[in-house]
């Protein structure tokens, strides 16, 4: 089943008046259940597509759909909301939301949907059990080691169930034994719990475990690879 | 060296919001104290070029020991020719002669005393502008014509045409009179010029006065008043030979500098107050952007800039920053002022009797003078200075790693111990985040709600002292004279006529001390007259007293300082030491008074002095003369059963109105009127509804500068979590979303504040309440002010304060809306990226 479909999709940027194709032409599909890579060097697009993806971003030509949803041409709320239901994010620098303990910050997502208090709070302590951050529920980010908010992070996307987790860079700030624990757990999420994973980077460690590596290269796909 | 003030622009420019927000408090600070301060300027201005300007003349060259004796008789021959002499002398711009006198004008039934001016036309408006006044008719020519104000005008009924009866005590110590004909009415706006002022030509004036060939006075006006004093040093010894004295308008209205004086003091504290304000917000904002930047001075350590370049490049920054903030806000400052200076700043709407202070009108033509602009500047630019060089100090000497995470384990330790705290499910989650904001960076929230709790606290202070006063000032005057309630005829309150009268005054008293409020009543016969001795005359006004019912309810017997109060079928007169001064008389001797009676034949009687008074007001020592009440019915012919008003005291102030009211329902149909303190007290209310018109701006500066604060740290707030923001608009948060966390946490910042301001406003009053603020250093005197001493008690009533706190408070949190939109409308990718 297709949960994302990129047609001919182009992104381009103005800057100082000059015209920078970030895609170009871009038409890419992934499958539910896939744990796919999106590679390639600084300045090919990668943080782009998955920004077209995550409906952060408007495509400047082609169209996008979302796990049966059009999302190109959607206002600032409709595609807040599609974010809020469908896709889960996990940033390069952890990006936690600092006044918010660690349970809080997986909850949050949680409270927009409108889940219970006691319903959310029994989710997020599940799912912060489940990438090995039980004890540490009520310390706030910056009491947390990097890996540990990535964790957090990570929870934090994955708690909703999402269609889709984008992941863009998320083992870059982490040394490697940090990075590849990380990676291992996600790819545990994907094989038991089916859970889609798109993820931008540059990390060796992040293809070695990817099913699909999509390489990029200036805008345009270069090479879609897939594994077994 | 060039690369430091190089680099201190470039950070400028670098963070334009921050340079912006950290400008707006300084231009709205500056803006706020010129205009302020302007204002100020300009009612002591008005009052001195209203009072100078249509009456008095800068100068005056009178006879030597004129001024002090009052004696018309020392006066200036005109074969001298000083004017000539005055008009010719180096500064001076014109010269006219005068006799100045009193009269008891009357027409038909009505009179009243006036002050009457014999000038010579024709130089007289080269001097004053009272001929640019006129509303109706034209100036003086010659013969026995007068001009008078609208509001002596309306008190004689007098209209164009009329023939007026003017009765004065003459230099011979004749009783001279003679019929005028008004040919032309002015209107100042003062209303003390409109009702109080006419003009003679002088020669009709000098037969009046039986002085032919003399004048009283020899009036100028300068080129510039500020050269005033060089000018009277340069006629002094040019007139020596003369035996003259030459005596600017400080020293012949010395009521007129008190009340200046009065009001500088009042201003002072005023704008002191509204200085520490501005200056916390400054203080605030320049604090915050310096504290905000350890990371940046973390790095620029790490590269190997000392302690020492950060203070200069940060104190370089501000230093630009606070001139340029300084000019900008100046050149608004000024512009606002030159906008009201041109078109005034119209009160009359709202403060009907403002025009009852020496030469005000309803409305304010605000001046300001460069040393203002000066005293301004340096205090900004110096507080400023001073707020940025600590925090740039503190991160000079830390290391850079130190630098860059500053603070962090204190404010972990708050701001987990308040996640514990507020982490239950009860909290509405924005609400609960927006909490932990504020703890999130604790010292910019300290410094905030410091700002809001300072500029609460200036306000209560302020206004504290302000109830105090008028406190004291209300309670002194209906001590003194006025009691809570009076009842007389309609139409004695405009017009003292003796024809205005009470009869049954017994069974009336009785009545009106069976009413429930009523403490005490006691009956008065109060006259319009003139008091005179063989040297000179004063209008003033004659009050019969019971001294038994009196003293239950005024308390004038108090401030006797010489002789004895007013013995009940006694025959003597009590008087005020300042009327007693201007008469030069003593306990003993006789004084002439006289009067107009009911039927409008003028009588006289003489009485010695048995008392002599002291209130401490100017106004009241001059103008209140005493006397048993059966000796004022005997001169004014009333029956033993008639007076003119009955006075209340009444057991609460507070219900002054309410019985007015209750006893005008009573009154439907007969001749008689109550009216309360406030109608009894004109001046009073108009003082305290100029205090409301200064405390309105004081008002708007402080919400104005503590909102800038708020509103400056929400900025900040929001600048600092850009990424974060970013993050949660990313994970699905609705713009509302965040403005209600944002608002929420301006609501709990403001809270915090207001707290504090209101705890330390309330401190503030209660400890100055226990000794009283000693005013008499800053003003010389406050004897121009009915029932003022020099000591303030201030007091808080919270139905003064409680709307303009709530209003504060909204506003407060109101200004947080712009950081709060601008958030909602990030672009949570470029948030993320650039955060």
């Amino acid at each position: 089943m297709t949960l994302v479909n990129v047609e001919h999709t182009s992104r381009v940027y103005r800057q100082n008046s000059v015209a920078v194709k970030a895609l170009d032409d871009v038409s890419v599909t992934v499958g539910a259940g896939e744990f796919t890579t999106l590679v390639g060097p600084s300045g090919s697009g990668k943080t782009t597509l998955l920004n077209q993806i995550g409906a952060l971003d408007e495509p400047s030509s082609g169209r996008i759909q979302i796990d049966g949803q059009e999302i190109t041409g959607l206002s600032r709320k409709k595609r807040t909301v599609l974010r809020l239901w469908k896709i889960g994010f996990v940033f390069q620098e952890y990006n936690l939301i600092g006044v918010l303990s660690a349970q809080e910050n997986v909850e949050y997502v949680l409270m927009l949907r409108g889940v219970p208090f006691r319903e959310r709070r029994q989710q997020a302590r599940a799912t912060l059990a489940e990438v090995g951050l039980e004890g540490l529920e009520t310390r706030l980010p910056n009491e947390l080691s990097g890996g540990q908010q990535q964790r957090v992070a990570v929870a934090r996307a994955i708690v909703s169930k999402p269609a889709i987790v984008l992941a863009d860079e998320p083992t870059a700030n982490l040394d490697s034994k940090t990075g590849a624990a990380l990676l291992d757990m996600m790819r545990r999420l994907n094989e038991e719990h089916g859970v889609t994973f798109v993820f931008s980077t540059h990390d060796p460690m992040v293809m070695e475990r990817a099913r699909r590596v999509i390489h990029l290269k200036d805008g345009r796909i270069e090479r879609d690879e897939r594994r077994t | 060296m060039m690369a430091w003030p190089r680099l201190a622009l470039g950070n400028l420019r670098a963070n334009r919001r921050r340079t912006g927000v950290t400008l707006l408090s300084l231009i709205v600070g500056v803006a706020g104290l010129v205009f302020l301060w302007a204002f100020i300027d300009g009612i002591n201005t008005q009052m001195i070029n209203n009072m100078t300007g249509y009456v008095t003349g800068d100068l005056k060259v009178h006879k030597r020991g004129f001024h002090d004796e009052r004696e018309m008789n020392i006066a200036i021959p005109q074969k001298w020719d000083l004017t000539q002499a005055v008009a010719e002398t180096e500064g001076v711009a014109a010269a006219a002669p005068r006799l100045t006198g009193y009269a008891l004008a009357s027409l038909a039934e009505q009179s009243r005393t006036i002050q009457l001016i014999g000038v010579d036309p024709a130089r007289e408006k080269a001097v004053t502008r009272l001929d640019r006044s006129l509303v109706a008719g034209r100036y003086l020519q010659s013969g026995n014509e007068i001009v008078l104000g609208t509001g002596a005008a309306r008190a004689l009924e007098a209209g164009m045409g009329d023939e007026l009866a003017l009765v004065v005590q003459a230099a011979d110590g004749s009783i001279g009179a003679d019929r005028f004909t008004v040919v032309g009415l002015f209107e100042t706006g003062v209303k003390r010029i409109d009702g109080r002022v006419a003009q003679i030509p002088l020669e009709a004036a000098q037969s009046l006065y039986a002085f032919r060939g003399r004048v009283t006075e020899v009036a100028a006006r300068v080129d510039d008043p500020d050269q005033l004093k060089s000018v009277i040093a340069r006629l002094q010894p040019q007139l020596q030979t003369r035996q003259v004295e030459v005596l600017g308008w400080p020293e012949l209205m010395p009521s007129l500098v008190q009340m200046v004086d009065f009001h500088n003091a009042v201003t002072y504290i005023v704008i002191f107050v509204v200085f520490v304000v501005v200056a916390a917000g400054i203080v605030n904002t320049i604090l915050m952007s310096v504290m905000e930047r350890g990371r940046e001075f973390g790095v620029m350590m790490a590269v190997g800039t000392s302690g020492s370049r950060i203070v200069q490049l940060v104190l370089l920054e501000t230093s630009l920053l606070a001139l340029v903030g300084y000019a900008l806000g100046l050149a608004l400052g000024l512009a606002v002022t030159a906008y009201f200076a041109n078109h005034g700043l119209d009160f009359s709407a709202y403060i009907k009797a403002m025009d009852t202070m020496p030469g005000l009108s309803g409305i304010v033509y605000p001046t300001t003078s460069p040393d203002r602009w000066v005293i301004i500047g340096a205090v900004v630019i110096l507080v400023a200075l001073l707020a940025a060089i600590l925090p740039a100090w503190i991160a000079g000497r830390q290391t850079p790693l130190e630098a860059m995470d500053a603070h962090n384990s204190a404010t972990n330790r708050l701001r987990r111990i308040h996640t514990e705290v507020t982490s239950n499910r009860t909290f509405v989650i924005f609400a609960q985040m927006a909490l932990r904001s504020v703890f999130r960076n604790p010292r910019r929230s300290l410094i905030t709600a410091s700002a809001t709790a300072f500029g609460l606290a200036a306000y209560l202070f302020l206004y504290g002292f302000a109830d105090g006063f008028f406190e004291q000032m209300i309670r002194n005057s209906t001590q003194q004279l006025s009691g809570h309630v009076q009842v007389m005829a309609k139409g004695h309150e405009v017009d003292l006529s003796p024809q205005l009268r009470i009869d049954n005054v017994a069974r009336r008293l009785t009545t009106l001390a069976e009413q429930p409020a009523v403490q005490a009543a006691t009956p008065r016969v109060v006259l319009k007259g003139m008091v005179a001795n063989s040297k000179t005359s004063q209008p003033m006004e004659l009050v019969g007293v019971a001294p038994g019912q009196e003293q239950q309810v005024t308390d004038l017997a108090r401030y006797m300082v010489e002789g004895q109060y007013v013995l009940a079928g006694g025959d003597g007169i009590v008087i005020g030491r300042k009327l007693a001064d201007e008469l030069d008389v003593r306990l003993d001797d006789k004084l002439v008074v006289t009067v107009q009676q009911a039927g409008g034949d003028l009588a006289s009687s003489a009485y010695s002095i048995r008392g002599i008074y002291r209130t401490g007001s100017d106004l009241f020592d001059s103008e209140y003369v005493f006397v048993s009440i059966a000796q004022a019915r005997q001169l004014v012919d009333f029956s033993p059963d008639q007076a003119s008003r009955i006075v209340l005291r009444l057991q609460d102030r507070g219900q002054s109105t309410p019985l007015a009211q209750r006893l005008n329902r009573e009154f439907a149909g007969t001749p008689l009127v109550a009216q309360d303190w406030e109608t009894l007290l004109p001046i009073v209310v108009q003082m305290i509804e100029m205090s409301q018109i200064d405390f309105y701006l004081i008002l708007s500066v402080v919400f104005v500068v503590v909102a800038i604060g708020v509103m400056n740290t929400m900025v900040m707030s929001v600048m600092e979590r850009t990424r974060e923001l970013g993050v949660m608009l990313a994970l699905g948060t609705q713009g509302q979303q965040l403005i209600l966390t944002i608002l929420f946490e301006a609501l709990f910042l403001s809270l915090i504040g207001m707290v504090g301001g209101a705890l330390l406003g309330v401190l503030i009053v209660a400890w100055l309440a226990r000794d009283g603020i000693d005013l008499s250093a800053i003003a010389g005197s406050f004897e121009t002010i009915p029932g003022i001493t020099d000591k303030v008690y201030p007091v808080l009533i919270l139905d003064h304060v409680w709307l303009p706190s709530l209003l504060l408070f909204l506003c407060s949190v109101l200004v947080a809306f712009y950081p709060a939109r601008r958030a909602a409308k990030l672009d949570p990718v470029e948030a993320i990226r650039h955060g």
